[in-house]
């Protein structure tokens, strides 16, 4: 494959793909500018190394796992600014208080209070709907990992935001 | 809530977000990041390898050496050398615990051949120092004085300045500086007292004591057509034991008589030159059992070397500490512990070596036939241990007689993770035999490439970092 055939590949791929992209990245960040970032981010790592990934066929679970270690190491590098933002008030806050937005704003809130591990265990078990294994290979971790964790998010969303309890309870006993 | 209710409220939330805007020259950018965290990592590498090596080469020069350690002063084990090493010339260690020998293409890596030095040795000081000890070809030839202060050697030694005749060069190893004395070469037997030399004078055919102090020599007797196999100095340094061919005879310094005191026959010889046991009066032989005439490598390697002992007066067979054979090619006594132990060396044969029947008379630690060596303490009673690990490519040994005597083995090896750097560098010494002399040059334009690398992504990470309006600035 010529670095030409890589390029066309690698821009047929960001255009079908950009926006799960930037809807997975915006559950891990809670905040749409580093969504941006983040998926910026992971597709100029990703392009550096394109042919290698498609060589491999599917390169979506290249990308994914790429995505989701960025987000937690680039986490890491700025938490001191991301906490700050924790503490503004929700963006792009609609007037409409109809229950299920009502949810999907407590769901976010709860999301960016927990730690970026636990945030993306529930996100890639209850968004992307993964296995536990599958989740466990994306982000390099023991399937056993990624269940206390999604226990611990599950906990913890029950803490922030009590009108989930629940489905956290369902999901604690179940 | 359910878990379908959670997943429609993520769902629900994702859709808020927009597409995230993408720089149109993502692709070019995403290349050339790529290539440079390639060159930088590949530069990373080239600088970590170059400071580990400097690391491992100590600063040390002959004005500030560090005292040795005390306690045992044998380290327990013995790494390759590093590409690079220093020499015993260009900076003295101070007196050995070890030298370690080997010959052509072993322990290289850290010179290239055009220096006209072609087998390197490995001087391991008291303080820990590795210096290399090169010569022109290997033959195992170098022997230490006493107290390990010097190296008595060929002329085929670094900075003796080759010449052919009967020269023997002795280095010190505290200064640095060679001395030559004419009269003969060198037959790897120091007097205890460390200020004398056996040598063998070829034109006279005489083996001969040199005086280091005066730098006079004295025939002590006529080897005449014989072949030399074995000399040993008495501890006490008044008496020496020489075999000839197959007899054992006995020089006596004090009013300078030499007698012959058995024939020992094809399987036994003389010891080593550590033959003497610590009474003065007896010396140790090795009778040989298995293969001696057209043995292959395996047969070679399982002759089985056994101590026993002759009374130096009457040549009589005498008891002596009960030693377990020396399995391999060939073996040698180096000396005696204090505790009783025996020191010795044992010798593998190489691949495919086979002897005919012209070569039965073997002492089986010749260089062009050893693959290996290893050095072992013999317990009277039985047993024995490994005393110390020796790198790849060692072919023979030596350690000063004092440090024998107290049994000084088991001291401090080099850290750990110089150990691994210099077992790695090692491994890859043939590709760095050639490739060294061109890093050092590619490792120094590098090095503001490197820097400039590092000082542009800071300044673009300082560029691009996502700025809080909430944070005040600083």
């Amino acid at each position: 494959m010529t670095v030409e055939d890589a390029e066309g590949s690698f821009e047929a791929y960001v255009q079908g793909r950009i926006t799960a992209l930037s809807r997975t990245a915006y559950l891990l960040t809670g905040d749409h500018h580093l969504a941006q970032d983040l998926v910026q981010q992971t597709l100029m790592r990703v392009a550096g190394r394109w042919r290698r990934v498609i060589a491999g066929g599917d390169p979506d679970a290249y990308v994914r796992r790429v995505l989701y270690t960025q987000h937690v190491s680039w986490w890491r590098r700025h938490r001191r600014i991301r906490e700050v933002r924790v503490a503004l008030p929700p963006e792009h806050e609609s007037p409409d208080r109809s229950d299920d937005l009502a949810v999907a704003l407590a769901v976010r809130s709860a999301l960016v209070k927990l730690a970026p591990r636990q945030r993306a265990v529930l996100v890639l078990r209850y968004f992307e709907d993964l296995t536990e294994a599958q989740a466990a290979e994306v982000l390099g971790c023991s399937i056993g990992t990624v269940k206390s964790q999604t226990r611990d998010a599950l906990a913890r969303l029950r803490t922030f935001a009590p009108d989930l309890r629940g489905l956290i309870d369902a999901e604690v006993n179940g | 809530m359910s878990e379908s209710e959670l997943r429609e409220a993520l769902h629900r939330l994702a859709s808020q977000a927009a597409p995230a805007r993408l720089p149109e020259d993502l692709w070019r950018r995403a290349r050339r990041r790529h290539r440079r965290r390639m060159v930088t990592a590949i530069v990373a590498v080239v600088l970590a390898g170059t400071v580990a090596v400097s690391l491992l080469q100590d600063v040390s020069t002959s004005r500030g050496l560090p005292p040795a350690a005390p306690g045992p002063a044998v380290p327990a084990t013995v790494y390759p050398p590093v590409p690079g090493e220093r020499t015993v010339l260009s900076a003295p260690p101070g007196p050995a615990a070890i030298l370690v020998m080997s010959d052509e293409g072993a322990f290289s890596g850290s010179d290239v051949s055009w220096h006209g030095y072609e087998a390197r040795n490995l001087v391991v000081g008291r303080n820990g120092r590795y210096r290399l000890l090169r010569e022109r070809y290997g033959g195992g030839m170098l022997t230490l004085s006493p107290d390990g202060r010097y190296v008595a050697g060929t002329t085929m030694m670094e900075g003796a300045g080759w010449s052919e005749g009967d020269v023997v060069a002795v280095l010190d190893l505290s200064t640095g500086e060679v001395r030559r004395y004419r009269g003969g070469t060198p037959v790897g037997t120091w007097a205890p007292d460390g200020r004398h030399l056996l040598l063998w004078h070829h034109d006279s055919r005489q083996l001969r004591l040199l005086d280091l102090d005066s730098g006079t020599v004295r025939d002590l007797m006529l080897i005449g057509d014989q072949r030399m196999r074995g000399v040993a100095f008495a501890p006490d340094g008044e008496r020496i034991a020489v075999q000839a061919d197959d007899t054992l005879h006995v020089i006596d310094l004090r009013d300078g008589s030499q007698r012959e005191l058995l024939d020992l026959g094809t399987r036994t010889r003389l010891a080593g030159v550590g033959a003497w046991l610590p009474d003065n009066r007896t010396v140790a032989v090795l009778d040989m059992a298995g293969c001696e005439t057209d043995c292959d490598t395996r047969a070679l390697n399982a002759r089985v070397h056994h101590v026993r002992y002759v009374d130096a007066d009457s040549g009589a067979r005498v008891d002596g500490p009960r030693l377990d054979g020396i399995v391999g090619v060939g073996a040698q006594l180096l000396g005696w512990q204090d505790d009783g132990d025996a020191v010795v060396t044992r010798h593998d044969a190489r691949d495919g070596v086979h002897n005919g029947p012209l070569r039965a008379t073997w002492d089986g630690t010749e260089w062009s036939i050893v693959r290996n060596v290893e050095l072992l303490a013999l317990h009277p009673g039985g047993g024995q241990t490994r005393l110390v690990d020796l790198p790849d490519g060692a072919l023979s040994v030596d350690v000063p007689r004092d440090l024998i005597r107290a049994g000084a083995f088991g001291g401090p090896s080099a850290s750990r993770v110089e150990g691994y750097v210099r077992v790695a560098l090692g491994a890859v010494s043939p590709v760095l035999v050639v490739l060294w002399p061109l890093l050092i040059p590619l490792v120094l334009a590098l090095i503001p490439i490197c820097l400039t690398a590092v000082t542009s992504a800071h300044r673009r990470f300082r560029r691009t970092r996502p700025v809080d309006p909430s944070v005040p600035c600083r």
